[in-house]
């Protein structure tokens, strides 16, 4: 069957690259943390050593219940700050809308740790922002410290993630068939109320892609913490990294990624009820 | 009144996205090391040294490699797909789809953890090699995207006015979908170029002793004396990434079918 | 000496649902059809009746489920597209947009890697036989939907295939470009000796054309015959009504003896001609085309050549430039349709609504139509 060969040839390049460098790593992340810390198949021995010490440590769950609660308010922040952004694009940007969404997006492209790096300058205690605030009268000893801290580490990641978030929601708006607001203006509803009965829920699916579109990634999020985040604003992604870096306790670090993991495959799932994840591709 | 809202709130929130790009630039022209504002004289040395620092050169030239030949890899490696998505059955299509669109949203950190894990195992050293490999893991969803929707996009019929006219399947391919495709083969290039010159988050755990851009670029952020030099850099990649972005723009346009003329003709 | 040029043999063609067998489609069903060679046969049905799909299979973009199709004298069920020596004019032309429209034309030939100066002449000669001689240089984009037609017609052409498959390549048009394309197309195959099956919804189009019609529907071969006969004769019910206009009357078997049935209608008895053999008493379907009747005033002597006369009121009539047409109510509840000819300076109206008038036709005009 000369068909079957060609999907044969097709698709195998990549069910084999997902398959050795993405399914296959997962699934060794999860024998390893599993086991006696050994690197070599042979040695290895089943043993709950390590999740045990996990379990007993307190300050790793409170760490991650706190990074799944740092990931719960950008994730939310992000999809109402985007939400009048994707709006805006979609009912009243007309032709415009691809050269204005190509705008908000352009930012993106540009290095992140740059942008983290340009926030640092304007934010921090020579920048900008603080000398015009000690120009109006306010004394910089009385406000609270814009870096360094957890809620450093949600506006940055809110800041970048806005763009992105914007973009399901925008598709999810321009998908409602006009037909459908004209007849609700037909039948009399005020704008506000359009708005809340028809609008959003028709937009709803979009607005629950963009937020696990931005929750999930943002759990294991480690670079932000670790520029912004001072010791207050450290988040689970770090902890894992440190173990690597420089606790050197890899067993350990196996452990806290397939925990994040359970966690974001239990996400995923609630996800799913929701949305079909292939159709991410099609946002 | 909610028109004019809306745009004020557009504008503003664009204008804090471009706000620290601004910035950058302009403080990469500052003549002193501090950064302090306001700015204190005007100057490029900071730009003259870029060339000079050779750590710095050659991590921008890693980059690039590791940029293009990622790139390359994943666009042949998601058009593939792409292909076999649009235009066959197969089995467990469904499932293909979900675990290639996992990418996107698994925390890179796991990723990254996973994947050294796996090299680990296997005796993979860490090099350059193994961050490409993990680039292209990142951008095959992308890939797909992009390439999949233009193929949904074209008349299935013009598959078939090939093969009518005596092309067989791989003729087909090479002569008639692929030149079609091409821009949006070429913009799935970009984009997974985009996106691995900028990877930090899982470069990180899976480069050795080498550097790529951000990798430098982090390390750099911590020494407050070498923050100029940085901020030129900036500007420098700011200006290469509008001017692909400027080119990906192009692109958009030319793969738009015009406008369809209306069929009602004099001949 | 006229052999066949493509035969389907008891083709079936049925797409699989993938829930149930219920639920699958019989596009096709045990259809066997003989395309002589040089004849311009039509394949004619509303949509969804198979016709496409018996067009696809013909090409090679459809395999039957069962069943076996030949082009000359050879069985292409398992030959894909690319080795058959048919070639296709699609709806929608399908012009490859990245190439212009002397490479479009070319593109058969280039893949037969036939030598570049024979390409070269072959290719002009294609476009100056679809009047476009100037526009090998454009792009697809650039033209307007006829010269795209061409264009689609020329690419087909060139590679002078045994048969030549049209899938409704018209339907795009509006409606003067597409009678002109209809007579150049006509033309065009009488004088090139090449089979044209054409697939098309619309009836006048098929008749026009057609040297036969095969006249589909879902997926069933209800009559295939010359224009003449589908028209005049038509086979079943569903036929005399998708070609054309048809009134329909509710008639009885009286007697049948040696193909001639004797059937009561609307009060009278008449001879019609037929091939089944019904039992006596058995209720039939009688049809008579509109513009076969003849509207005379009630006063009017009968002409003695039309056997058939009933009588009627005017309900309604309508205008229609060459014709006036008329709906007639009868006693019986029933309403014919009646198109007389504006042949006058103006229209009687000796034919006005409320008046009573007679219906009258030969009676070879009547068609019984078999079960």
């Amino acid at each position: 069957m000369k068909k079957q060969h060609r999907t044969l040839v097709l698709m195998t390049p990549s069910v084999f690259w997902l398959l050795a460098f993405f399914l296959l790593p997962m699934v060794i992340m999860a024998v390893f943390s599993f086991g006696s810390g050994e690197l070599k198949f042979a040695d290895m021995r089943f043993s709950l050593d390590t999740y045990q010490k996990f379990a007993e440590t307190s300050a790793f769950w409170r760490l991650l219940g706190r990074s799944t609660l740092v990931a719960v308010y950008t994730a939310l922040l992000s999809v109402l700050l985007a939400y009048p952004v994707a709006y805006l694009l979609a009912f009243y940007a007309g032709q415009h809308r691809g050269m204005l969404l190509t705008l908000i997006v352009i930012p993106s492209w540009i290095s992140f740790l740059l942008r983290v790096l340009a926030i640092k300058i304007l934010l921090g205690s020579n920048g900008p922002f603080v000398n015009m605030m000690e120009s109006l009268g306010f004394a910089a000893s009385s406000w609270p410290p814009l870096l360094y801290n957890r809620t450093a580490v949600i506006m940055t990641l809110v800041y970048t993630w806005i763009p992105f978030a914007a973009l399901p929601i925008f598709s999810a708006l321009e998908r409602i068939e006009k037909p459908l607001l004209e007849a609700s203006a037909d039948l009399g509803a005020a704008p506000w109320r359009a708005f809340l009965r028809v609008t959003l829920p028709l937009s709803l699916p979009g607005v629950i892609a963009a937020f696990f579109f931005v929750f999930i990634p943002t759990l294991g999020e480690w670079v932000t913490p670790a520029l912004m985040g001072g010791t207050n604003g450290i988040m689970y992604g770090n902890l894992i990294q440190d173990q690597f870096v420089r606790a050197l306790n890899w067993p350990m670090g196996a452990v806290m990624s397939f925990v994040m993991m359970v966690l974001v495959i239990l996400f995923l799932f609630v996800l799913t009820r929701f949305i079909k994840l292939s159709e991410l591709l099609e946002g | 009144m909610k028109r004019t809202m809306a745009w004020v709130y557009f504008w503003l929130i664009t204008a804090l996205l471009y706000l620290p790009i601004v910035l950058l630039v302009i403080f990469s022209f500052n003549d002193s090391v501090l950064l302090t504002f306001p700015m204190k004289g005007f100057t490029l040395k900071w730009y003259g040294e870029l060339f000079r620092d050779a750590e710095l050169i050659k991590a921008l030239s890693n980059s690039v490699v590791v940029g293009f030949t990622s790139s390359l890899a994943a666009t042949i490696v998601g058009t593939m797909a792409a292909i076999g998505i649009s235009r066959h059955r197969f089995f467990a299509k469904e499932f293909f789809l979900n675990v290639a669109s996992l990418p996107l949203v698994v925390p890179y950190v796991v990723l990254g953890v996973a994947m050294l894990l796996l090299f680990r195992f296997v005796g993979i050293p860490l090099t350059l090699w193994t961050v490409g490999i993990g680039h292209v893991v990142v951008n095959i969803p992308y890939v797909l995207l992009i390439v999949a929707a233009r193929l949904a996009g074209f008349d299935a019929h013009i598959e078939e006015a090939a093969m009518d006219l005596g092309a067989n399947y791989w003729q087909t391919l090479l002569r008639v979908t692929l030149p079609i495709s091409a821009p949006a083969l070429l913009a799935a290039f970009l984009s997974s170029f985009s996106t691995s010159f900028d990877e930090f988050a899982l470069t990180f755990f899976l480069i050795g002793t080498d550097t790529t851009l951000p990798i430098y670029l982090y390390s750099q952020m911590r020494f407050p004396s070498r923050l100029p030099l940085v901020l030129a850099l900036a500007a420098v990649i700011i200006f290469a990434t509008l001017i692909t972005v400027v080119l990906l723009e192009w692109l958009r346009h030319l793969d738009q079918p015009r406008r369809r003329k209306k069929r009602l003709e004099i001949l | 000496m006229s052999e066949d040029s493509v035969v389907l043999n008891q083709v079936t063609k049925v797409f699989e649902s993938g829930s149930s067998a219920e639920e699958d489609l019989a596009a096709v069903q045990e259809l066997s059809l003989n395309i002589r060679q040089g004849e311009f046969f039509t394949l004619l049905g509303p949509s969804g009746c198979g016709k496409t799909t018996t067009l696809r299979m013909i090409a090679g973009f459809e395999t039957p489920t069962s069943g076996d199709i030949f082009i000359g004298r050879q069985r292409v069920n398992d030959v894909p597209p690319y080795h058959r020596p048919v070639n296709t004019v699609f709806q929608n032309y399908a012009l490859f947009p990245h190439l212009t429209v002397a490479e479009n034309i070319a593109f058969g030939l280039t893949m037969k890697r036939l030598p570049k100066d024979e390409i070269t002449r072959r290719t002009r000669k294609a476009l100056s036989m679809v009047q476009l001689p100037d526009l090998g240089e454009r792009k697809p984009r650039q033209l307007s939907g006829g010269q795209q037609q061409r264009v689609a017609l020329a690419r087909a052409l060139v590679n002078e295939p045994k048969v030549l498959l049209l899938d409704e390549p018209l339907g795009a048009l509006d409606l003067k470009l597409r009678k002109e394309m209809q007579f150049e197309l006509k033309h065009l195959q009488s004088e090139i000796d090449i089979t044209f099956i054409y697939v098309t919804h619309d009836q006048e189009e098929a008749l026009t054309m057609s040297d036969r019609i095969a006249v589909l529907n879902q997926g069933l071969l209800l009559q295939v015959d010359t224009p003449v006969n589908v028209y005049e004769k038509p086979a079943t019910r569903f036929v005399a009504e998708f070609i054309g206009r048809t009134n329909f009357l509710p008639g009885r078997v009286l007697a049948v003896n040696n193909g001639t049935a004797e059937i009561e209608l609307a009060g009278q008895s008449l001879l019609l001609p037929t091939d089944q053999s019904y039992n006596t008493g058995k209720e039939v379907t009688v049809a008579v085309r509109p513009e076969k009747l003849r509207l005379n005033g009630l006063g009017h002597a009968k002409n003695l050549d039309e056997k058939f006369v009933i009588q009627g009121t005017v309900r309604e009539s309508v205008y229609a430039g060459t014709d006036t047409q008329y709906i007639i109510g009868l006693e019986s509840g029933e309403r014919l349709t009646v198109h007389v000819r504006n042949s006058q300076a103006l229209p009687s109206d000796e034919f006005a609504r409320g008046r009573r008038v007679s219906l009258s036709c030969p009676v070879e005009a009547l068609r019984l139509l078999p079960e």
